[in-house]
């Protein structure tokens, strides 16, 4: 049986405008996905960076365990509790220089701070109470 | 290609000495005997396609050396079947001064002309006859009184040849070398999609071990959330120890003091002892300017400033 070649031509545009038609699918998909990459990419990235400093638990408390241990901290003496997620530390009379260089760490380190009240006794002490999430 | 409605197109014979065509328009081309054979035979097949798969050994040793298409259709209880070479009859038709574009259909003046009862004129040399039911062209000195033959209203039949335009316009050759080019520009263009498919894949892979690698929530609404939440707490502890910098860091005037410093749920309460509210506006007004929503009141010599977080 003979074929006619306008049927065989229109076969043959056929089969190239449906490759094209997916080509450009599938360039799409890719400069899609290439898009999405980057962006979850950067995401992680600066999720990963936030976790480190402001979701570790367990960071947040040696770190603070280890600054109550600190010499210089000695004159306050600083109570601690533990509440659920919640570490509170309070001093009920502190010298001005204990103070601020309890204050100095907290504030450089990262450290959740929920609340805490710092509340002069007299020109040289003041009395502290600090709420840290853990 | 007749699709059954009333063509507009006009008849016009075409044999080696028919004159030229003055015709404009489309044309329906109708071929003299000497431009096919023609067979009248009898095959104990059924069907048409059968037919003709036979042609060509029916008309082998019959034919002179070239190349030849086929047509055949059943008459009463026998098929006439028909060999012509396409070319001869494409470049007749063009010496004869029709082009392609008005070339309508190609028909057989066997199959147009089987019924005439008296033989016509095509041409002052020629006549159209019917012998044992086969046309046939034959010198006008056999039927000198035959009447010269008119088309204008010529009912045309449905054999015509399937000489399409892509036959007229373009060679074998040509045909081939267009095939090969889009066969060709399928496959370039079908592995290009191949390479950019796994190139999809390869890049979606990496965002799963993007998720794995950074330990990331299933979805990107779930991780969308855990970056703000974070980004939430990021923002208000480092607001937080701004204002505790900047409080801590003004030097108030003799007589006054800080009393208090409270960070409560979302704000920052900063209590000094002054004299009067002037004075505790003057003292913090570096507060005041660095940060917005803030609301001061002045009680029995207390200053109370709440910067919101």
């Amino acid at each position: 049986m003979k074929i006619n070649p306008l049927y065989i031509a229109l076969l043959l545009f056929a089969l190239l405008a449906t490759v094209i038609y997916q080509l450009s699918i599938s360039k799409e998909q890719l400069r899609e996905s290439k898009v999405t990459l980057h962006e979850t990419e950067m995401m992680a990235q600066e999720i990963q960076a936030l976790r480190r400093s402001w979701d570790q638990p367990k960071g947040s408390k040696t770190a603070l365990l280890r600054l109550l241990n600190a010499s210089q901290l000695k004159p306050a003496n600083i109570q601690k509790s533990v509440k659920r997620s919640i570490i509170v530390l309070s001093s009920k009379k502190a010298d001005l220089k204990t103070t601020n260089y309890f204050f100095v760490k907290l504030f450089n380190g990262a450290f959740r701070l929920k609340k805490f009240n710092v509340k002069r006794l007299d020109k040289e002490h003041v009395s502290f109470s600090v709420e840290v999430a853990l | 290609m007749n699709l059954g409605f009333k063509s507009k197109a006009k008849a016009f014979f075409v044999d080696t000495n028919s004159p030229p065509s003055l015709l404009e328009g489309p044309i329906n081309v109708i071929l003299s005997p000497s431009m096919y054979w023609v067979k009248r035979v009898k095959l104990p097949v059924k069907y048409l396609y059968e037919v003709k798969s036979l042609i060509p050994s029916l008309f082998e040793d019959f034919l002179p050396e070239g190349k030849y298409s086929y047509h055949a259709y059943k008459e009463d209880d026998s098929y006439l079947i028909f060999a012509y070479n396409d070319k001869e009859i494409l470049d007749l038709i063009a010496s004869k001064g029709i082009s392609s574009a008005q070339l309508e259909n190609i028909y057989l003046a066997q199959s147009e002309f089987a019924t005439i009862t008296a033989p016509i004129k095509v041409s002052s040399e020629d006549i159209l006859s019917v012998e044992e039911g086969v046309v046939v062209k034959l010198p006008t000195l056999l039927a000198p009184d035959a009447v010269t033959m008119d088309l204008i209203d010529h009912q045309f039949s449905k054999q015509n040849l399937h000489l399409t335009r892509i036959n007229q316009i373009a060679d074998k050759k040509a045909q081939i070398t267009f095939g090969v080019i889009l066969v060709t520009m399928i496959l370039l263009f079908g592995v290009e999609w191949i390479i950019t498919s796994s190139k999809v894949s390869t890049v979606l892979q990496k965002q799963g071990k993007i998720f794995e690698t950074y330990s990331l929530a299933a979805t990107s609404f779930q991780n969308e959330a855990i970056q703000a939440k974070l980004n939430n707490i990021f923002i208000r502890q480092s607001r937080i120890r701004d204002i505790f910098n900047q409080a801590l860091s003004i030097k108030l005037p003799k007589g006054m003091f800080m009393q208090e410093v409270v960070l409560e749920k979302n704000k920052v309460v900063i209590v000094i002892a002054t004299p009067s509210k002037e004075a505790g506006d003057k003292a913090l007004s570096k507060l005041k300017k660095s940060f917005k929503q803030i609301k001061t009141r002045f009680d029995n010599g207390t200053y109370i400033m709440e910067v919101a977080l």
